[in-house]
């Protein structure tokens, strides 16, 4: 398999995570590198075609809305050199998941009951309470348990400077954790040999610990009936739904199998309604209850936030998280750290630029081909521009649609996304590509857990800084050793 | 989901075997003859000119704008599957995956020009391991009877469409002169459908008659295929919905009682080939009630 790497070349100043230089591998990666090297390369290829097999057969999808059954779902890329960080590394970066998700809790308990953080003028009341997804409907209640962000899932990246950095905070609906539990189950079959002589940790544990959450919150303490809500089975993400509802137990409903009598929510069975304490809604804000958000939702389930605020039924993720993983209070979130915490934030935050700044939006105007703008509201990364990949037309486009909606982006310099040795079907070699992790953390009632590693997505396109599925990404195992 | 996979396997088989008995049958029993059976088996309409080998064999297969081809079947039991993702093994999931894409991936050309065998062998077997983890390894609950429910429920329409087809063969071939012999080979390849030729051996020392035939697809309280056998699979499935031990005249659980015994008190003897197939296609119709019933008793939100 070595000869798989004769013509690998790595592209400074991005730091290649596998090679040192063109030829020499990272310390982290002499022993693993030397054992896939014992494997021929016809045994690898015929490896990574079982791998694919295994995936399809498993049903690792995700979809891509389209028209008809067959063009939706489409196999999870899967890249077989997994990526390793150091358990010292990853030790640090944890506590620093944690620290980061639990401000964030407080800061949503903040923003929707007492507000001290916006009297204090810490972070201004207008970005808060503009944002699209800060709901009214959570103000003067707190949820049982007292969290919002059971599930967080915090993009980071590694920059030049051998630093991880936060790119991103998902705190709404994060996806993608389904894909590191198939990733790690298809390298334990593929590699057998090489799982027997590395101690990598394990993460297989998540949906034990998902659910240990989901009773943690429970209104009748540590106990009760747990779902998993998806939109269906057209749902793009409709895999994790089901699988992570597999794993833990627990029935997969859609809103149509939900009732509220009482403002109390039941499930549906042919033996008759049977309470449910707990939801882990894989459906938007604006469309869980028709009653308060969306007249038009046919997902939802009517009378749920009553339910909710009743305290009578917790949600997972809480509604409303959105207003902290806002874009633009993003550049805010180590203030919120300290506020909360008085720590030092222990994770960087990439530099940001909030358009709606008078001398920031005069900075990304005269340097538009040197960031990336992002849509504060967007994800999926969906409304991205790359300012060195632009047309000067697309720029000028660009330049127009800030400046009719400054509220509406943020810039941030373009970071060098580290790069990771990926096999390439195409040239039937390993060339390096950029990516980036997701990382997940779950906070409970008096409990709280980050898995180890989680998803390293890959931008299979040569040059593309984009590691999205929905925009031609794939994956690799994370391993922590 | 039960339906669907018992579909598909059906359908598989009963192609095989008209097929395959053409190739070396009685002069008369040309190869239109087997092809306009497999028509009128899964309900496809067609004109006489229409019997091109490839167009049937393809249609039958592959037509996924035909409800009942085999690849229409194997993918709606797949997205039941994929629904109901949470309740099911991963082996049965797994199982029911691979199904689906042996069959969606499958070469036509290889199929229409020499796979047909291979193919068919391939469903039936991929069938079998699906129904295996069905009964080995999931918990037998609610869940577990609506699959039996649907399964049995199949195999009874599934069986009378392949008794109505064949009377029909039969009816066409006592036209010809050498009419015992080909009549004794439309009831061998009826029982060769349904894997019921090995089994009836076991029942007459003989060369069985058409009563023996009739008797034992229809009323054997033994043979898993039998409408008989299926009726009480699922007249106990049924039971195991409802709570209730007297129930409604317009129930689900009625119907299937009458149906259940109206099969085993009945006589064949005497009963003409339009009769029998009147009884066949009456007892599709009260079947496909009975599920329609069950929907809006248990699945009607």
């Amino acid at each position: 398999m070595k000869n798989l790497f004769n013509h690998y070349q790595t592209e400074p100043p991005f730091i290649d995570e596998v090679f040192k230089t063109s030829t020499e591998p990272q310390d982290l990666y002499k022993d693993i590198l030397e054992a896939f090297y014992n494997y021929s390369s016809e045994d690898f290829t015929r490896l990574n075609e079982s791998a694919k097999l295994a995936f399809l057969h498993e049903g690792v999808t995700f979809s891509l809305y389209g028209e008809g059954m067959d063009s939706v779902e489409q196999v999870f890329p899967f890249d077989l050199l997994p990526r390793t960080i150091s358990a010292q590394e990853w030790d640090e970066v944890s506590v620093g998941l944690l620290q980061r998700n639990t401000a964030i809790n407080m800061f949503l308990e903040d923003i929707y009951n007492d507000q001290k953080i916006l009297k204090d003028k810490v972070v201004p009341a207008d970005m808060v309470l503009s944002s699209p997804h800060f709901n009214k409907l959570m103000q003067g209640f707190v949820p049982t348990g007292g969290i919002y962000n059971h599930i967080s899932g915090t993009d980071l990246i590694k920059h030049s400077d051998n630093k991880f950095y936060v790119l991103e905070d998902n705190v709404r609906c994060p996806s993608g954790v389904a894909y590191v539990l198939s990733n790690r189950n298809a390298m334990r079959k593929t590699f057998t040999k090489i799982f027997k002589d590395f101690k990598v940790r394990p993460v297989d544990d998540y949906p034990e610990q998902l659910l240990q959450v989901m009773l943690s919150v429970s209104p009748h303490a540590g106990e009760g009936n747990c779902v998993v809500l998806t939109p269906g089975a057209y749902n793009s993400a409709f895999y994790e739904h089901a699988i992570l509802a597999h794993m833990m137990g627990v029935p997969l409903v859609e809103g149509r199998d939900l009732l509220v009598k009482n403002n109390i929510v039941y499930m549906k069975t042919i033996k008759g309604h049977v309470r449910v304490d707990v939801v882990y809604r894989r459906i938007d804000d604006d469309f869980i209850d028709p009653m308060v958000f969306d007249p038009t939702s046919m997902l939802g389930v009517p009378g749920l936030m009553q339910a909710y605020r009743e305290g009578n039924v917790t949600l997972i993720n809480a509604p409303g998280t959105g207003a902290s993983d806002d874009k633009a209070i993003y550049d805010y979130i180590p203030t919120i750290i300290k506020y909360y915490l008085d720590e030092e934030p222990i994770l960087n935050n990439v530099p940001t630029y909030h358009c709606e700044r008078e001398e920031d939006l005069s900075y990304v105007l005269d340097n538009l081909d040197k960031v990336v703008i992002k849509p504060v509201d967007m994800s999926g990364g969906y409304g991205i521009y790359i300012g060195s990949k632009c047309s000067s037309e697309e720029l000028e486009e660009l330049a127009k649609k800030i400046k009719a909606n400054r509220r509406g982006y943020v810039a941030q310099p373009i970071m060098n996304l580290s790069q990771h040795s990926t096999f390439i079907d195409d040239e039937s070699c390993f060339e390096p590509r950029h990516v980036d992790l997701r990382a997940f953390t779950l906070l409970g009632k008096d409990h709280s857990y980050v898995l180890q590693g989680g998803l390293t997505r890959v931008a299979l396109k040569k040059g593309s800084l984009i590691v999205n599925s929905s925009q031609g990404g794939g994956s690799k195992d994370t391993w922590i050793v | 989901m039960g339906r669907h996979l018992e579909r598909a396997e059906h359908i598989a088989r009963y192609c095989k075997v008209q097929y395959f008995s053409s190739l070396d049958a009685p002069l008369s029993l040309n190869k239109d003859f087997a092809l306009s059976s497999i028509l009128n088996m899964t309900g496809i309409s067609y004109e006489p000119g229409d019997l091109d080998e490839r167009w049937v064999l393809s249609q039958v297969a592959f037509n996924d704008t035909n409800g009942s081809s085999i690849v229409s079947s194997v993918k709606s039991g797949r997205e039941c599957a994929r629904g109901a993702r949470d309740f099911l093994s991963t082996e049965l999931w797994e199982g029911i995956n691979r199904y689906y894409y042996f069959v969606n991936n499958y070469s036509q050309e290889y199929y229409q020009s020499q796979g047909l065998y291979d193919f068919s062998q391939a469903v039936a077997e991929k069938s079998y391991a699906v129904k295996g983890a069905i009964d080995n390894a999931l918990l037998q609950d609610t869940s577990w009877h609506f699959i039996q429910i649907g399964l049995h429920l199949e195999r009874v329409v599934q069986v009378a469409r392949c008794m109505i087809s064949k009377i029909n063969d039969i009816e066409t071939v006592r036209l010809f002169e050498e009419t015992k012999s080909l009549e004794h080979h439309q009831w061998m390849t009826l029982l060769r459908s349904v894997e019921a030729a090995d089994m009836l051996k076991r029942v007459c020392t003989k060369p069985p008659t058409s009563l023996e035939v009739l008797n034992f697809l229809l009323l054997d309280y033994r043979f898993p295929r039998s409408i008989y056998f299926n009726l009480v699979e699922l007249k106990k499935y049924v039971d195991e919905l409802s709570e209730l031990k007297v129930y409604p005249k317009d129930s689900a659980q009625f119907a299937i009682g009458k149906m259940r015994d109206s099969f085993k008190y009945m006589e064949i003897k005497g009963k003409d080939t339009t009769e029998l197939k009147a009884m066949l296609n009456q007892t599709i119709t009260d079947v496909y009630a009975v599920s329609d019933q069950l929907v809006k008793e248990y699945l009607q939100y």
